[in-house]
């Protein structure tokens, strides 16, 4: 499995595309902090923290699908997972190295978008009395935990790759799997389960208590282990051509 | 005795209603250049796939090196190297980058086996080159490369010449006679160009509508396809005794009273005719028979098109 994972990482780590899109977080992350630099009414270095927790703190789930682009969906598209297994690769562990792999891409991908942000946070904007110590624990304890919850997503990105093969197929399917249940909750008059949704954590993420962030974190770490036990067990009996 | 290297059981492969292999049983032995003809559809790749992992087997068993069983199976085709269909490979990576990830994955610890294989098939000058460059043979050979990364006991290789120039095509079966000459490897090759097969096989698997119909030896097709004179007489042991004393031939074989196949004095058969004549003997029908492999696989499928 380490084997698996060290040439995946070499594999990622020789494509151009891979830093486009590190250079792209960065380059998004400095833009915000520079825009807000020019607006007087939110100019301080706790606003732009605040903006994370309120707006952004789910947005990196939609870019689940591409870490798991570079990492498996392409094995299905290029046919080169072929190549693995028939070289007596077992699947699970083939299958769970390649999720494991594109977690690590995204912690990375995640250092250098949260360390651009908070970096040009502090070059552009002003420290005012509201940014103390606590709320900076603060904010990092959320972050860390909406961590878990894009890494709940990675598995569910990667089994609608495993299944449906086709790169815009298994994306539609992972964003109307990460939306949809909430809408239709809705129509069948059973909003109250949202609460055991992915997506509903990140708002609730935002302003919820400790125990909101440990039920958070539970419902995140379920989500993951159910959606890599399913792929594990689809990918074993899956044709590869 | 020789180690068997794969054995098949009763292997069945069902999609739905449809069956792509069924009731297969194939025994490959060690040194083996096992040549699998069949036509589009007939269950040549789905069997090939079942030996490397790739689609699991609805009922049957297979054996691999004496191994079987779900984890050692997965362990002894550590020991094969295959091309199945096209070769996939990563199109923003160089032949070399895709070969290195092969290395690591598989945990090789030679470095240099990366410049080997790609010296072996005739690649090196390109190894920097990406594959999305690539032409169809040079795809082709960077997938042979790939195969023999890992010094396999076995090859299996699907459709390996599809895309080849008649020198690559050449240079593929020297590759590939040289690893079984060197190496004892075991090859399984399945292909449409039965003539390319002709040149390089040991045994013959003809497989039809996912059943394996006939499994000869090179020598026995050899035998099935050579070309005789067929003599039709009133007597074969006269006419027999007739040609062995007037032509010294000892390549006569007499399949019973009437009738005797030559294997000699094909270029002549009028002389041969005349010589019978003026002995006394009738003869009633002489004519040549025999046939290529191509012919010999359409007869042996009933004239259904070849892939």
């Amino acid at each position: 499995m380490l084997k698996q994972m060290r040439a995946d990482l070499y594999k990622v780590f020789h494509r151009p595309f891979f830093y486009l899109l590190l250079a792209g977080m960065a380059v998004l992350a400095f833009f915000v902090n520079f825009s807000l630099s020019k607006v007087s009414s939110t100019n301080s270095v706790y606003d732009s923290w605040m903006i994370v927790l309120l707006y952004f703190l789910s947005w990196p789930v939609l870019l689940m699908p591409i870490l798991i682009d570079l990492v498996s969906a392409e094995d299905y598209k290029e046919h080169t997972l072929k190549n693995t297994i028939s070289y007596g690769m077992n699947r699970t562990k083939l299958y769970c190295s390649q999720i494991a792999v594109s977690t690590i891409l995204g912690v990375l991908v995640g250092i250098v978008a949260l360390g651009t942000y908070c970096g040009s946070s502090l070059i552009f904007l002003k420290i005012d009395p509201s940014f103390t110590t606590a709320f900076t624990a603060d904010f990092f304890s959320r972050v860390g935990v909406s961590c878990i919850g894009y890494a709940a997503a990675i598995p569910i990105a990667a089994f609608f790759a495993m299944i449906l093969q086709k790169n815009s197929l298994f994306v539609f399917a992972f964003y109307a799997v990460i939306f949809l249940p909430q809408l239709l909750l809705k129509l069948v008059h059973l909003s109250n389960l949202s609460k055991y949704l992915l997506m509903p954590q990140f708002s609730m993420l935002a302003a919820g208590t400790n125990r909101q962030m440990l039920d958070s974190s539970l419902v995140f770490i379920i989500t993951a282990i159910f959606f890599i036990i399913l792929g594990a067990v689809f990918f074993r009996k899956k044709d590869i051509c | 005795m020789k180690e068997i290297v794969f054995q098949s059981r009763s292997l069945v492969r069902r999609f739905g209603a449809f069956t792509a292999v069924d009731d297969m049983n194939v025994e490959l032995k060690k040194g083996d250049i096992f040549a699998l003809v069949g036509q589009n559809g007939a269950g040549k790749t789905t069997l090939l796939k079942m030996i490397c992992g790739l689609t699991p087997p609805t009922s049957g068993s297979m054996e691999l090196f004496g191994y079987s069983g779900t984890k050692e199976l997965g362990r002894a085709r550590r020991r094969i190297g295959s091309i199945i269909e096209t070769p996939g490979f990563y199109p923003y990576l160089s032949a070399c980058q895709n070969l290195e990830y092969y290395r690591i994955q598989r945990g090789i610890g030679k470095k240099n086996c990366v410049e080997e294989a790609l010296h072996f098939v005739g690649l090196d000058t390109v190894g920097n080159k990406k594959f999305k460059s690539f032409s169809l043979g040079m795809k082709q050979r960077l997938g042979l490369a790939l195969a023999i990364l890992n010094d396999p006991d076995f090859l299996v290789l699907d459709e390996p010449i599809n895309g080849l120039d008649p020198v690559g095509i050449r240079e593929f079966r020297e590759i590939l006679l040289k690893l079984n000459h060197e190496k004892e490897t075991t090859i399984l090759v399945s292909s449409h160009i039965l003539g390319e097969l002709s040149q390089i096989a040991t045994r013959y698997g003809f497989i039809s509508g996912g059943r394996l119909v006939e499994c000869l030896t090179a020598e026995e097709l050899e035998m099935k396809c050579r070309v005789t004179l067929k003599l039709e007489v009133d007597n074969s042991a006269k006419a027999a005794a007739v040609l062995t004393d007037r032509f010294s031939m000892k390549q006569i074989e007499i399949l019973d009273e009437t009738t005797l196949l030559l294997s000699e004095g094909l270029d002549r058969p009028e002389f041969v005719v005349k010589a019978l004549v003026e002995s006394g003997i009738l003869v009633s029908q002489a004519y040549r028979t025999g046939a290529n492999l191509e012919n010999y696989f359409i007869d042996l499928i009933g004239g259904k098109q070849i892939a």
